[in-house]
Formats: C-alpha cells, structure tokens, sequence
C-alpha cells in the first residue's frame, strides 16, 4: 500500500465533505478519494476501481440512502469475492444496537454514530487499517 | 392537556434540545446560549428543514433557521474560507445534514433497541406550516433555530 485509495458514500454532499475534509486534516496518507451518493453508484466505483492494481483501501459508508441504502450496500458488496476484503466503516446518525449489530453480521468493520468529532473518525480508520498505515 | 401528558412533552423537549447541543457542539463546534418555550425571533425563518421518519414510531422533525445562523453553521460545519463563507446551495446542504443528525440523535435516545428510517432531508425556503408536537426554540451565538417534532401523520 503506497497511500490510501478511499470511497465516501453519503447522499448528503455537505457529509461528503466533512469525512473528506476530516480525512485530509487528519494527516492520513489518502492518495485518492472517491465519492458517491448511494450504494448503487457505490459499487460501481468499487468495482471499476479493484480491477486497479491499487485497489480501494476503505469505504466510509453512510446507512440511510436512496436507490441502495447502506446495509443493502455492506450486503451486495461481501457477495463478491472480489470485492469482499474492503474495509466498511459506517457513519450514521442511527445508533441503535439492533443497527450496529446487524451491520457486523453483514461484514461492516466499524461503526461511528453521529454526531462524531473528527479525532473518532481518525481513530476508527487507524484501528480498522492499523499495520498498513504505519508502514506507510 | 392533563398533567402526565405535560411533564412527557417537558421531558421530551428537553431530549430533543440535547440531542441538538450534542450535534451543535461536536459536529459544529459551537453550543446553544438560550432556551425558550417559543423562537425569540421574527417568524417566519427564512431556512426549515423537514425530516421526516419511520420505524417503532413514525413522524416528521422539522428545523428553522435564520440566514445568519445558517451560514456561521455550514462555514464552520465545512471549513469554509472565513471572508467568503459557503454559498446558498452549500448552505442549504449543511443545513440538511444539521437536521438529519438532530433528528437521528434525538430517536436513538429512545429507540436503542429498535430500528428506524429517515428519509432524505427536503429543505424549503422560507419555512411555511406549523406542525403540532414538541417545540424549542433555541439563542445561538449568530442566531436562532427552531425545533419541532410531531409523531404520527401530519395534518394537511
């Protein structure tokens, strides 16, 4: 891993641009960053993007969406081998157990509940990526 | 209106106050100043944000806004340049999102153990139609916002 290839998806541009922003001040190596508005413009990008040699590094991942909300999104995504090994982090406002417990069962890494400070989100991200960002 | 029902609304609307201090401080950086029964500013805002939701209960949280308010929160909310700040649409967007995180942090208060849904925030200018329910309204440093929550449909 020479520097992190992201994805944000979130139908809400402003959160977009928060995770974006929050990322780049958080010092993380991020190379690339990609974004979309659901799960279905989401695993189109994943899948253009991991016939890249370099292939996404981490998916930030909001829950409620239009068109493939994010659980529909977790769910489709581990269905391809391929596809299956990217780390999901989730950022949502619904922080109910039921939610975040069904979330690890589909294959979700993490789970941030919003509101969230941006030093969370770093640590989230160094936890789920650990080893591969201190080698960097 | 009996005592019981008065004291759950009074309870309420203080959950629903917390849980915007909680975003308005974590996410934006900034806390509310003053707390009323009824907005100390003109009406109508000029910004509402309707969210409405789904699951156990079902119903709508609505936020207003003035413009004044709007732009310090979505300039700080997206580190924006301080002299230009965000544009209307940017605003807007913030705004949305601002709405979207009271609301889900005000039903994870109470549904820990459920599920719910909100539908995307829809952002109206100016705010029209009142809604019955809980309401707040709220001092910032560079404005006011009102808070609204009704459960079940809304009339009209």
């Amino acid at each position: 891993m020479n520097s992190l290839r992201i994805l944000i998806v979130d139908d809400s541009p402003a959160m977009r641009a928060y995770v974006r922003r929050t990322v780049q001040l958080a010092s993380l190596p991020v190379k690339n960053v990609f974004e979309a508005g659901n799960g279905a413009e989401a695993l189109e990008i994943v899948q253009k993007e991991n016939r890249d040699p370099n292939k996404l590094d981490l998916i930030f991942a909001d829950l409620n969406m239009p068109v493939m909300d994010g659980e529909q999104f977790v769910e489709k995504l581990r269905q391809d081998e391929r596809d299956s090994k990217v780390p999901v982090l989730i950022i949502s406002t619904d922080a109910t157990q039921r939610r975040v417990t069904r979330l690890r069962e589909l294959g979700a890494q993490g789970y941030i509940s919003k509101p969230c400070q941006p030093e969370m989100i770093r640590l989230k991200v160094q936890q789920i990526l650990g080893d591969a960002i201190e080698s960097l | 209106m009996t005592e019981e029902l008065l004291h759950r609304d009074e309870v309420m609307a203080a959950e629903m106050v917390g849980a915007a201090r909680d975003v308005l401080n974590v996410m934006f950086f900034t806390d509310i100043l003053e707390e009323a029964d009824e907005c100390a500013c003109t009406r109508p805002l000029p910004i509402q944000v309707r969210v409405t939701f789904t699951g156990h209960q079902s119903g709508e949280f609505r936020l207003e806004v003035d413009e004044l308010a709007a732009g310090s929160l979505a300039g700080s909310f997206l580190g924006a340049d301080p002299v230009a700040g965000p544009n209307p649409e940017e605003v807007d967007q913030v705004m949305g999102e601002l709405g979207n995180m009271i609301c889900g942090a005000f039903l994870s208060r109470f549904e820990k153990e459920g599920l719910f849904a909100l539908a995307s925030p829809q952002v109206h200018r100016p705010a029209h139609g009142e809604i019955p329910g809980i309401h707040r309204g709220l001092e910032l440093m560079d404005g006011f916002m009102d808070l609204r929550m009704c459960w079940g449909s809304i009339p009209g």
